[in-house]
């Protein structure tokens, strides 16, 4: 623990920080007069799951509970002695880290709910990668943010052989966006859905009405085999059944099902790859060529359109993603994720007690049933993971 | 409208998170996480990511049995450094296990130095043992350059994995898994390859073949302890259901001793039961009184054998003493087995027998 020097709790600030990871650079790294930093040890005990004297015996919690001052257990704690007004959890951009999140919070909000209440509690939000280019270094928050810094500082110097009507950097800027959307909903479906069976719907709208019509479809599809020169294997077999449209494939020998439901085509999703498909072709011609200052990239389709785009954009830059705090020196971990001049702090609050009381019992108590249910629930919202 | 003051008062760059989303979002960023990049095999290689980083770290380095060995923690450097960052004890551990002849039923790593015991003592630390992949290891591995499997980037964008080990015969059977993911754990015993491999063949010749056909052939775990299944019921009912429990009893004789009293031999215990804590259990059973009957217990294991010692007492029944060790020890245990894995979408499914062959023969 290294505690601040201000006495003031409505001052104070304390780091509740991953320890393994960042302890250290995270003591040099703070502002003394009002940061403590308090490190803990791997992953703190769930008290979801223990008794109160089984936590009161924990290590890392005896620790918490004296740094924060207000003592513990109902008829014992005292708010007005808290002795810091902002708890940060800090901890590194990974899954564990996450998980250690989860563990604080329930900590927080199963023993000191009050705190949590009047909003003491803070999650800090390290920077996911440092871009540099040449000598100039920026922190980029999150995948969503690279893309577009990428976009940035690439938009200007880019350009397509042929275009439909005349394209100003902001609508070639908007039309990658949501070509990005275009790939991530693609690869949402990727297991029902391979890249030429949706190139062969959106070029061909008319079949997603006459899914019976096996043969045209079938014969539509080997063109489409045909003509994509990354294609691998070959459309063995078309059928419709149980409404579901269902294409055989073999791949060297390996022999796959692809099942792509009637009702699919009316989904948001579809309608969204068709608007993006649609969009995208009134402003470019396909095949095309991407055109920078020194080289330029072949694309046929809009995938391949995707994937030049990302690497024209990462030439000349060098990306690190930040798995851990630890990968920060201090000065950098100061700049990024303690200044309170550049940081960004996520508030928690609580908006609905009730449902977050029943989510705590679900996903940190004892019964696994209901777990596992929310897991499988949930499963598909998670769109990245982190392996 | 408190709410917008407060969000007007707020400092610069806060925002609010309700703490419900919060942890929803990190916890099934965690759960999800876990269940398909750490605690669970692929159908289809029967490895977990860290175990297939290992193998391709070694192929990638060229580590293989007509080789001479590797220092253990080149390797583990490697595989932390490319491809798996976490710490460098789990992927020891890890590459330790795949080495260990009690641990799986075909070592997947030929170790060389101590890399532990059936007692549960430690391996030698990494900068001691070496490492080299077994025969067996590089057949899950052949052709893998000539573009059989998917690849995908590692953490850092600078390497590719594989997704997938060719695998020409099939692990997940042969060597078996056990991980507790999060609201979901697997528990799969290891099996005999040529048994596993005929029913392959079968399935292949026969692809409408019943489970009940399978089970016929591969007819049950083989362990690498070779303690006794009792009875085929559950080993059957995990084959169609997935899920089925069996009970694994020691390998234990009466026998007379010089002087004409009453002793057992214990030849062989059950999978994953650590020698030195069932002697412990035992002894301690004896001084609380529970177990009464014993006069000595000596483990006199050497590198011939597994070999427990419990001398019995004049006035005692050997037979019923024996009763109730496998009561009250673990020289009886249950196994639960639990065919949970990865399918080729990488989403967790409860395989039957037939599933997991078919699901190895077709691969993508």
């Amino acid at each position: 623990m290294a505690d601040c020097q201000e006495k003031d709790p409505a001052l104070c600030e304390l780091y509740l920080v991953e320890g393994d990871s960042a302890g250290g650079s995270a003591k040099q790294a703070r502002e003394r007069k009002y940061q403590a930093v308090l490190p803990l040890k791997g992953k703190i005990l769930n008290v979801e799951k223990s008794r109160f004297d089984k936590m009161l015996g924990n290590d890392e919690i005896k620790m918490m509970i004296s740094a924060l001052g207000m003592g513990i257990g109902k008829d014992n704690i005292d708010i007005s002695k808290l002795r810091y007004h902002k708890i940060i959890i800090m901890t590194d951009a990974d899954v564990d880290g996450s998980h250690i999140r989860t563990l604080i919070l329930t900590f927080f909000f199963r023993q000191m709910p009050e705190v949590v209440k009047r909003g003491y509690i803070y999650i800090a939000q390290p920077p996911l990668y440092k871009v540099k280019k040449g000598k100039k270094e920026s922190y980029i928050k999150d995948d969503d943010h690279l893309f577009e810094y990428l976009m940035d500082i690439a938009i200007d110097s880019l350009g397509f052989e042929k275009t439909k009507k005349e394209l100003s950097p902001k609508i070639i800027k908007n039309l990658l966006f949501s070509i990005k959307d275009f790939i991530s909903i693609k690869d949402k479906h990727k297991d029902k859905f391979n890249d030429n069976i949706i190139h062969f719907f959106l070029k061909n709208p008319t079949y997603k009405s006459m899914l019976s019509d096996t043969e045209s479809i079938k014969i539509g599809l080997e063109k489409e085999w045909k003509n994509n020169k990354n294609s691998k294997g070959f459309v063995e077999d078309v059928f419709f059944e149980d409404d579901s449209l269902k294409i055989n494939l073999n791949t060297f020998g390996i022999k796959t099902t692809q099942i792509i439901n009637r009702l699919f085509f009316d989904s948001k999703d579809y309608a969204l790859l068709e608007k993006i498909w649609e969009e995208s072709h009134d402003l470019i011609s396909f095949p095309n060529k991407l055109i920078g200052e020194k080289e330029t990239y072949i694309f046929e389709d809009i995938f391949e359109l995707y994937e030049s785009v990302q690497d024209f954009c990462k030439k000349g830059l060098t990306i690190q993603r930040y798995k851990g705090l630890g990968e920060m020196n201090p000065e950098q971990l100061w700049e990024t994720t303690l200044n309170p001049e550049n940081r960004r702090l996520l508030k928690v609050t609580i908006d609905d007690a009730v449902e977050a009381d029943e989510i705590f019992s679900t996903l940190m108590g004892e019964q696994v049933e209901p777990r596992k249910k929310f897991i499988t629930e949930n499963a598909i919202l998670v769109g990245e993971l982190d392996v | 409208m408190s709410d917008i003051a407060d969000n007007m008062n707020q400092e610069r760059g806060v925002s609010n998170v309700d703490i419900n989303k919060e942890m929803r979002e990190a916890y099934l960023q965690y759960s999800m996480s876990v269940i398909v990049g750490r605690a669970l095999p692929d159908v289809r290689d029967g490895l977990k990511p860290v175990h297939r980083r290992i193998l391709y770290a070694m192929h990638v380095q060229s580590n293989t049995h007509d080789k001479p060995y590797k220092k253990s923690a080149r390797i583990v450097g490697d595989v932390i450094g490319k491809y798996h960052p976490h710490g460098d004890t789990a992927v020891y551990d890890a590459m330790v296990r795949m080495a260990q002849e009690f641990s799986v039923r075909e070592p997947l790593v030929d170790g060389q130095g101590n890399f532990g015991s059936i007692d549960g003592d430690s391996p030698a630390a990494q900068r001691y043992t070496e490492v080299r992949m077994t025969k067996l290891a590089e057949v899950l591995l052949e052709d893998i350059q000539k573009d059989t499997v998917d690849h995908s980037p590692n953490y850092d964008d600078k390497e590719m994995i594989p997704d997938v080990l060719p695998s020409k015969f099939p692990n997940l059977l042969v060597n078996g898994s056990s991980g507790i993911a999060v609201g979901m754990a697997t528990n799969i015993p290891p099996h005999n390859l040529s048994e596993v491999v005929d029913g392959c063949l079968h399935l292949i010749e026969n692809p409408h073949a019943k489970i009940d056909d399978l089970t016929k052939i591969v007819k049950g775990p083989d362990f690498p302890t070779s303690a006794k299944i009792m009875g085929r019921e559950g080993i059957i009912k995990a084959y169609r259901t997935g899920k089925g429990s069996i009970t694994l009893q020691s390998i234990c004789e009466i026998e007379e001793d010089s002087k004409g009293k009453e002793q057992i031999v214990v030849t062989e215990i059950p999978y994953q039961v650590n020698k030195a804590k069932l002697i412990e259990t035992i002894a301690q059973h004896v001084r609380d009184k529970k177990i009464e009957g014993i006069a000595d217990i000596r483990d006199e294991s050497s590198r011939e054998g597994i070999r427990i010692l419990i001398k019995v007492k004049r006035d005692a029944s050997a037979q019923i003493l024996l009763n109730k060790l496998y009561k009250m020890t673990q020289l009886q245990v249950n196994f639960g087995i639990n065919l949970l894995a990865l399918d080729r979408n990488k989403k967790p499914h409860l395989f039957n027998l037939k599933e997991i062959l078919s699901s190895f023969i077709e691969k993508m």
